[in-house]
């Protein structure tokens, strides 16, 4: 209770720093475009293809509706370990280790970033605008299986976070390739399993399961078939999850410091 | 002396070298990650044009999946986020030592942008370049249209890694800006990906939107080199197309230069 309690303190400190730049409208602004800019580009290809098959863009706004709020929400909480191998370059996190509480809610509580929320507005709204053109009938299994989807979404890209954060502790630096896994997750989340050689299937199923999470429950949501996949999100998230803190644990111990 | 003053930026590169060397798990994990984005991106542009109809595309299904591959084999050139070090020098005070060098300050580093762009190539593109050229058919790595073509691609890389540099160095430059720095670094990134041919070939656009798009300064990063090699640019056209590469470096140079001086100006290093 304490550390949640401690969590929320550092969220509000966040904030307050955040406020002192006067243009933080902007950031959320920015945000807003930056995330509307990311799916023009899917969207291009589908003017210039046409439907791919019965998948048609709107289709691929659902999913990337779904994606977008999770990935907003687990950038607004778990900005901390995305910038965590900056820290460890410039010796930071020593100071976090001299702490009495946990290294993984003080470099959770690093960053806040409110401003991530007009990611979410976005996908939020995307999943308004895409169920509205494709007729979806809304019931609560729907809903909760979309919930279901964005927590098991937060928690994949959370996973991914901490576990390049505990790269870190050997490679001492920032590893760009963490974009191939988080933003650019985005556009790829998009495209219609069905038409995927089996390998990528298995791998985004599997290894890093972001189907689970989108793809397979937005099925659901529109033909209502049922397939085990569309609601395991949670708990594959939860798995990850549980897996990324193990790694972190265990990386954590062949920290040095680089002393500056 | 004066004929030696290259020497310093050699030695700069040298220095990002042994540097990136040293961080041999960084690599690892950057050529993983590049096969793994490779492969699905490529399934993606085969998935398109399997399902989708392709009347409308001027390309074939074999130069798009090349484009993908290039992205790929490209991405440690691409300025996204701009010079990460360079912001951590400006925030910690370091800056300060850097201002005392008998170096000019912009080409500095400058020459530390542009030795990662050519170290991320030669250590981590290498292997990516390999693996797409010897995957089977659908999912192969085209060689060059002739090899005119590729010694002009070669030329026109170049640029585009010096071009790349120069807008790294812009990005980074607004970071000095505490209060508008984030957001302008965001507006740029998603500008970057989206024209700069890596979420799609510019080729699959009607003839007219891509020329056009191809006249802003992003499209010189990738689309232009990638598709010189492809032959969707026509080598009698890529010298136009190269001038345009150059263009944009230069008044982007001169930019960057000038907010260089304006922030030096009225420098406020912070201390510890």
């Amino acid at each position: 209770m304490n550390s949640i309690k401690l969590y929320f303190k550092y969220a509000i400190m966040n904030i307050r720093c955040k406020m002192q730049y006067k243009q933080w409208p902007f950031y959320l602004l920015g945000t807003m475009l930056t995330s509307v800019i990311e799916f023009l580009g899917v969207r291009i290809m589908f003017m210039r293809f046409g439907d791919l098959g019965d998948w048609t863009a709107s289709h691929t706004l659902l999913v990337f509706g779904v994606a977008n709020t999770a990935f907003g929400i687990s950038e607004w909480i778990f900005r901390g370990f995305a910038e965590f191998p900056n820290q460890i370059r410039k010796g930071l996190f020593d100071k976090i280790l001299l702490r009495p509480r946990t290294a993984f809610l003080q470099v959770m509580g690093e960053r806040f970033q409110f401003e991530k929320a007009g990611r979410v507005i976005v996908g939020v709204s995307c999943i308004v605008i895409a169920s509205d053109t494709l007729q979806i009938g809304w019931d609560i299994t729907s809903l909760l299986v979309v919930v279901g989807a964005i927590g098991g979404g937060v928690l994949i890209y959370s996973s991914v976070m901490v576990i390049f954060a505990s790269i870190s502790f050997f490679t001492v630096g920032a590893i760009s390739v963490v974009y191939i896994f988080t933003n650019h997750s985005l556009q790829y989340a998009q495209i219609p399993f069905h038409t995927m050689p089996n390998m990528i299937k298995h791998v985004l199923t599997f290894v890093f399961p972001i189907a689970i999470c989108y793809y397979y429950p937005v099925l659901y949501i529109i033909n209502k078939d049922i397939n085990v996949l569309s609601f395991i999100a949670l708990p594959v998230g939860l798995l990850f999850f549980s897996l990324s803190t193990v790694v972190w644990k265990a990386c954590i111990k062949h920290y040095h410091s680089t002393g500056s | 002396m004066r004929k030696l003053a290259i020497f310093p930026y050699i030695s700069l590169f040298k220095m990002k070298l042994i540097n990136t060397l040293a961080y041999r798990a960084s690599s690892w994990s950057m050529i993983l990650g590049g096969a793994f984005y490779g492969v699905i991106q490529t399934s993606i542009m085969l998935a398109f044009f399997t399902y989708g109809n392709t009347s409308a595309i001027m390309m074939t299904q074999t130069q798009a999946v090349s484009h993908m591959w290039m992205v790929v084999i490209l991405y440690g050139i691409m300025p996204f986020g701009g010079n990460i070090r360079l912001y951590d020098k400006i925030a910690s005070g370091l800056v300060a030592y850097d201002l005392c060098r008998p170096l000019d300050l912009y080409w500095n580093w400058y020459t530390t942008s542009i030795s990662t762009s050519l170290t991320n190539l030669l250590i981590r593109s290498s292997p990516i370049l390999l693996l797409a050229l010897l995957l089977p058919s659908p999912y192969t790595l085209g060689l060059p249209v002739s090899f005119a073509a590729f010694l002009i691609f070669v030329v026109s890389l170049i640029l585009a890694i010096i071009l790349a540099s120069t807008i790294s160095m812009l990005i980074s430059l607004a970071y000095v800006n505490a209060d508008m720095g984030l957001g302008v670094s965001q507006f740029i990134y998603s500008l970057i990906v989206l024209f700069s041919g890596d979420l799609f070939p510019l080729s699959i656009l009607p003839n007219a939107f891509a020329s056009i798009i191809r006249l802003l300064p992003f499209a010189g990063l990738k689309d232009i080199p990638v598709s010189i090699y492809l032959g969707l640019i026509p080598i009698s056209k890529a010298l136009y197309y190269m001038a345009i590469q150059l263009f944009w470096t230069i008044i982007l140079v001169v930019l960057g230069r000038f907010l260089l001086r304006r922030f030096t100006k009225k420098i406020i290093i912070q201390g510890g």
